[in-house]
């Protein structure tokens, strides 16, 4: 009889503090403060690689991190923003879709109080987010119009691929290039057309593009997604050899292509950098700090074959 | 006439209204597309005022060129953490330098300066031919992206800025240019990274004159 009390009372106890120790643990996880990357797509892995890195970093400095997917939609973006604020959110870690559509966005959060750094893609306005860390796109496309003219030589046909036309950086990579590019009257651009940053697009693209311009000598395309898209245009029009092929991104596959070389070029953005700079800044917020500097350009490298041993996994290797 | 009245009443009283906070304005398409381009931003009208009411006063502040050129001789990879300006987040930076030199090489593409005062191995090149890159914006550190709400601005100052240098400075330097001249100059150079070879370091002028002998 005395056992079967001792056995129960031991059961109770045990059973007590493990119903204490969830409760504690649940309380600690419910503590912890949430931080939102809203990333404009996810069919792209550059863009997966830049969401998941700023997710990596916000739960290395102790946060819960939730991704959203704006599928390249403003409408689904402010629709992620509703419930970004509704949900409590300390934080958000933005890539925007459109530089004015998203503006609204960042300026609802920024009315709740919540702060939004923005990562690679810029919003055309300079008091609504805390703080916006950028590719260098411009700069990055001068160097790449530099290496086109040194490659392709100063006479020559070609043909560009435009990214998202709502986006800045589409415009700012499409200047940088042709700052230099068109100071050169020999080289003559026969065709120039949006593939909205997409493989599958680029390649239906450069496969009209090569129906009306069989003696193209290069291709310049706003994204490496896009270089990959018409690199497959030219090994199916057997002329993967003849033209040239230019991105930008610094992606792995294209940067492997580069090695091989079978693509020309890339501008190197670093997508891990930005993100986690942007995760820390959105920490430090949370911590107190209020001076940020609103735009805070990053750097872009030219990856070419010569210098191609550099580079790897979105980024300088160490 | 009882109705008449109230409604002659009524007439001119939307009348007045209307006159005092019209429903619409008419202007001319021409008028409005006037005023949105004089709201745009003129990179070229800003890169001109820039140049001469804060550029070329700020000259003076550029370091010694051969301060820059001694440290690059000694140890190339502390030459960032001395006279380096960062734009941002990268690898690459700016100098901003002035110095006298003797003209050791001419060619199409660049002009050769050594600030030794024998041997013919240039110490810094002034490019000639077309100017590209952002050293002549960001060099000086006095133009800030956070001042422009779009990044397409803030570019388009650096293309103004490169006309600039294309257009004043290099025909001036070309007439100047021989073999055994001096000359002074002020000019800005980017550095891609700790690895770049800067013997010789390129200039991008943006003053140049009759130098000291």
């Amino acid at each position: 009889m005395k056992t079967n009390r001792f056995q129960f009372l031991s059961a109770l106890l045990i059973s007590t503090a493990a119903i204490l120790f969830a409760q504690c643990s649940s309380a600690q996880d419910s503590a912890k403060q949430k931080v939102a990357v809203v990333v404009s797509t996810l069919n792209n892995p550059w863009f997966v690689v830049l969401a998941e890195s700023a997710k990596a970093r916000a739960i290395e400095l102790g946060y819960d991190a939730t991704i959203f997917d704006s599928q390249n939609d403003t409408a689904k973006e402010a629709s992620s923003f509703e419930n970004i604020i509704a949900g409590g959110y300390k934080a958000i870690l933005f890539n925007p879709t459109d530089a004015d559509g998203s503006v609204a966005n960042v300026l609802k959060a920024k009315k709740a109080g919540i702060p939004v750094f923005c990562i690679d893609r810029e919003i055309n306005s300079t008091n609504a987010a805390t703080a916006q860390m950028l590719s260098d796109n411009y700069s990055g496309c001068v160097a790449l119009g530099q290496y086109f003219v040194k490659t392709v030589g100063k006479e020559g046909k070609y043909a560009e691929l435009l990214g998202l036309v709502g986006d800045n950086n589409t415009w700012n990579r499409s200047k940088g290039f042709h700052s230099v590019v068109d100071r050169f009257p020999g080289l003559k651009m026969v065709a120039q057309q949006t593939a909205e940053f997409d493989r599958a697009k680029a390649l239906e693209v450069m496969e009209s593009i090569l129906q009306k311009n069989p003696d193209l000598d290069a291709v310049f395309c706003g994204n490496d997604a896009m270089a990959m898209g018409a690199y497959q245009a030219l090994v199916a029009a057997g002329k993967a050899d003849k033209v040239k092929v230019f991105g930008f991104d610094g992606a792995d596959d294209v940067v492997k292509l580069i090695a091989e070389k079978k693509i020309a070029a890339t501008g190197m953005q670093f997508p891990k950098v930005m993100a986690q700079k942007a995760a820390e800044y959105a920490d430090q917020y949370i911590k107190g700090k209020r001076d940020f500097a609103q735009k805070i350009p990053v750097k872009v490298e030219l990856v070419t074959p010569d210098n191609v041993g550099k580079y790897g996994d979105y980024g300088r290797k160490n | 006439m009882k109705k008449t009245v109230p409604a002659i009443v009524g007439v001119v009283a939307l009348t007045v209204l209307c006159w005092a906070f019209p429903p619409f304005h008419v202007r001319s398409l021409k008028a409005v597309r006037e005023a949105q381009a004089d709201q745009q931003f003129n990179a070229a009208n800003f890169a001109e005022k820039f140049w001469t009411e804060t550029l070329l006063p700020a000259t003076d502040d550029a370091d010694d060129a051969v301060a820059v050129l001694d440290r690059i001789a000694a140890d190339p990879k502390s030459v960032r953490e001395h006279f380096g300006r960062t734009v941002g987040v990268g690898s690459s930076y700016y100098l901003f330098l002035r110095g006298d030199g003797r003209v050791v090489s001419v060619d199409e593409n660049g002009i050769g300066i050594s600030s030794r005062p024998e041997g013919d191995e240039p110490q810094i090149i002034i490019e000639l031919g077309f100017v590209f890159g952002n050293s002549v914006r960001d060099a000086t550190g006095l133009i800030k992206p956070s001042t422009y709400p779009n990044a397409q601005e803030f570019n388009d100052i650096s293309a103004a800025l490169n006309s600039m240098v294309e257009t004043n400075v290099l025909p001036q330097l070309q007439q100047m240019a021989k073999v055994g001249s001096h000359i002074h100059f002020v000019g800005c150079a980017e550095v891609g990274d700790e690895d770049m070879d800067l013997k010789p370091l390129k200039v991008v002028p943006i003053e140049v004159k009759e130098g000291k002998r």
